[in-house]
């Protein structure tokens, strides 16, 4: 199984130029850098010892091959067992870097952990009817364009949650819910990983640049409905923050048109979007490293022009 | 007056349509028919813009074709994972004509507030049926919209077909069974070699059903007995 996820590895990083090989080696040794240097004190070190199981959980409830591995293997607990204990390793690096040796031993366990709640705890949620499903009032009151995001909400309505009631809950602590909104506009970037039909596409009979447009300032607006509440719980907690709040703001909106117009850059119709992690991976890491934001933010701009030339295809009629 | 003027349509080095002129009256039901790989579905694509054409024309009117003028329903039906049928349906706008969807939904009988993913092959179809009647346009391209569909669909389809037809809405559609066909149709093409090779009236079906089986009679005939030897 380790064979397999090198080979996807290796295929998700094949054909990358080399320009952003420099770039995104070097936003990893900052980031690893920069994480050794904030992890010298114990508060901090703490914090990245709660968000490693929350990154486990997000990335646990994202991936789709759950049935896959249930088919591949009797004891699929073990894969997971050895990929989250494999992605807790720079984490184990850096705590024990600074020796920081109680929270080496909880991240250390914390794949078993999380691997012993998944197994214990299966949620399905597929097939129920909607009515039925967690939150179904409240993605009702998504309006019907924002269909990916009533698709979202059913899939990962839990995971939108529990990150929305920790960042109200931690918006006494200075950043700690500014980041873990961050990750919740992260989770709601995989609302944007099917591609619709050419039927959805069509339905507006919008050329490219005018269909991005209204996509990007629609699906701004009901993140801005989600996050901007949560922001001012935040500004109230600290007031002299306020510029703070404001530059996150712009960060998540930032976030969305990066994740729509990669999604149309990528547009296939039918088809699940691939190709993508690559970039998602360097928006992560920009998210986490402020000073290196203008790398995606420069990549959205590249993604919304290639959509715009991929979106002819499927549009141009409509000029 | 829908007027295909020498169409070329080619995939890399593989030439799909050749040269094809086609003339379609308007407000009538045009049937399409040609065997396997004949060009049906690359012909439909073309007529809603999926598919360029390297050269020629596609006409209504005297002016461009325009995909505003048309509802396409694709042979292979995908919908967006994790909706309802109902939120489906609200995607596509009606236009300015009202779109009653209970009316419509007394028809086809669909749980239109259960997710797409528990609904049954046919029932998707129906789905896909409702999306593009829901459009109101002025031309319709149905690409085998029998398949999946139940006897009391089908006939529902043909009465709907009539309907449109009085309407003076214009549709063309294909299907793998010639039948199904031939009691709605006004004209049926046949399309062979990337070429309309004739264009038969309501009185002249059977001739050209007659006509399709001697091909395949004479195509597989040599294989068959291969196979059988």
């Amino acid at each position: 199984m380790l064979r397999i996820r090198l080979s996807q590895l290796k295929r998700s990083f094949a054909g990358l130029p080399f320009l952003y090989w420099i770039i995104i080696g070097c936003a990893a040794a900052f980031l690893f850098y920069g994480l050794y240097i904030k992890m010298n004190n114990y508060s901090f070190s703490l914090i990245v010892t709660i968000a490693t199981p929350l990154l486990l959980c997000i990335l646990h409830l994202l991936r789709r091959d759950h049935r896959f591995l249930n088919v591949l293997r009797p004891d699929p607990w073990k894969v997971y067992l050895t990929e989250y204990f494999c992605l807790t390793i720079p984490v184990l690096l850096l705590l024990s870097l600074n020796q920081q040796w109680v929270l080496f031993l909880v991240v250390l366990a914390l794949p078993a952990f999380l691997v012993l709640i998944i197994t214990t705890l299966r949620f399905q949620s597929g097939l129920l009817p909607p009515s039925l499903l967690p939150f179904a009032a409240l993605t009702s009151k998504i309006p019907v364009p924002g269909f990916e995001w009533r698709s979202g909400f059913r899939r990962m309505g839990w995971q939108l949650v529990v990150f929305y009631g920790l960042a109200l809950a931690l918006s006494f602590l200075p950043v700690a819910s500014l980041f873990l909104l961050a990750f919740m506009t992260f989770s709601i970037g995989g609302f944007y990983a099917d591609g619709e039909s050419l039927a959805i596409l069509n339905a507006d009979l919008l050329p490219p640049k005018a269909f991005l447009k209204k996509k990007i300032f629609a699906h701004c607006r009901y993140a801005s409905l989600l996050l901007i509440p949560a922001l001012l719980v935040y500004v109230v907690q600290h007031p002299a923050d306020w510029y703070l709040a404001i530059i996150s703001w712009i960060v998540y909106m930032i976030s969305f048109v990066f994740f729509i117009s990669l999604k149309y850059a990528l547009y296939r119709p039918d088809k699940k979007l691939t190709g993508d992690s690559v970039w998602v991976s360097i928006l992560f890491v920009a998210t986490l490293v402020p000073f290196l934001f203008p790398i995606p933010l420069f990549i959205a701009l590249r993604n919304y022009a290639l959509a715009k030339i991929n979106l002819k295809t499927y549009l141009d009629d409509c000029s | 007056m829908i007027v295909l003027d020498r169409l070329n349509v080619a995939y890399g080095t593989h030439i799909v349509l050749q040269s094809l002129n086609w003339k379609l009256e308007e407000g009538r039901v045009h049937g399409l028919v040609g065997l396997n790989g004949s060009g049906k579905t690359t012909l439909l694509n073309t007529l809603y813009g999926f598919v360029r054409p390297s050269t020629g024309s596609l006409r209504r009117n005297d002016l461009a074709l325009s995909r505003k003028d048309i509802a396409f329903l694709e042979t292979q039906n995908y919908f967006y994972p994790l909706i309802t049928g109902r939120e489906y349906l609200s995607i596509f706008s009606s236009g300015k004509k009202e779109f009653v969807l209970d009316n419509w939904n007394a028809i086809f009988s669909l749980p239109l507030d259960d997710l797409i993913e528990t609904y049954s092959t046919g029932m998707k179809k129906k789905l896909a049926l409702l999306s593009v009647f829901k459009l109101n346009r002025d031309i319709y391209l149905l690409d085998e919209p029998y398949n999946g569909l139940d006897l009391e669909s089908t006939t529902v389809l043909k009465l709907l077909l009539d309907e449109y037809r009085k309407e003076g809405k214009t549709v063309i559609v294909t299907s793998h069974v010639y039948e199904t066909l031939a009691s709605v149709c006004d004209q049926i093409h046949h399309l062979e070699n990337g070429v309309i090779a004739g264009t038969y009236e309501k009185g002249t079906f059977n001739s050209l059903g007659s006509l399709l089986i001697r091909t395949v009679e004479e195509r597989s005939a040599t294989m068959i007995k291969k196979i059988f030897s």
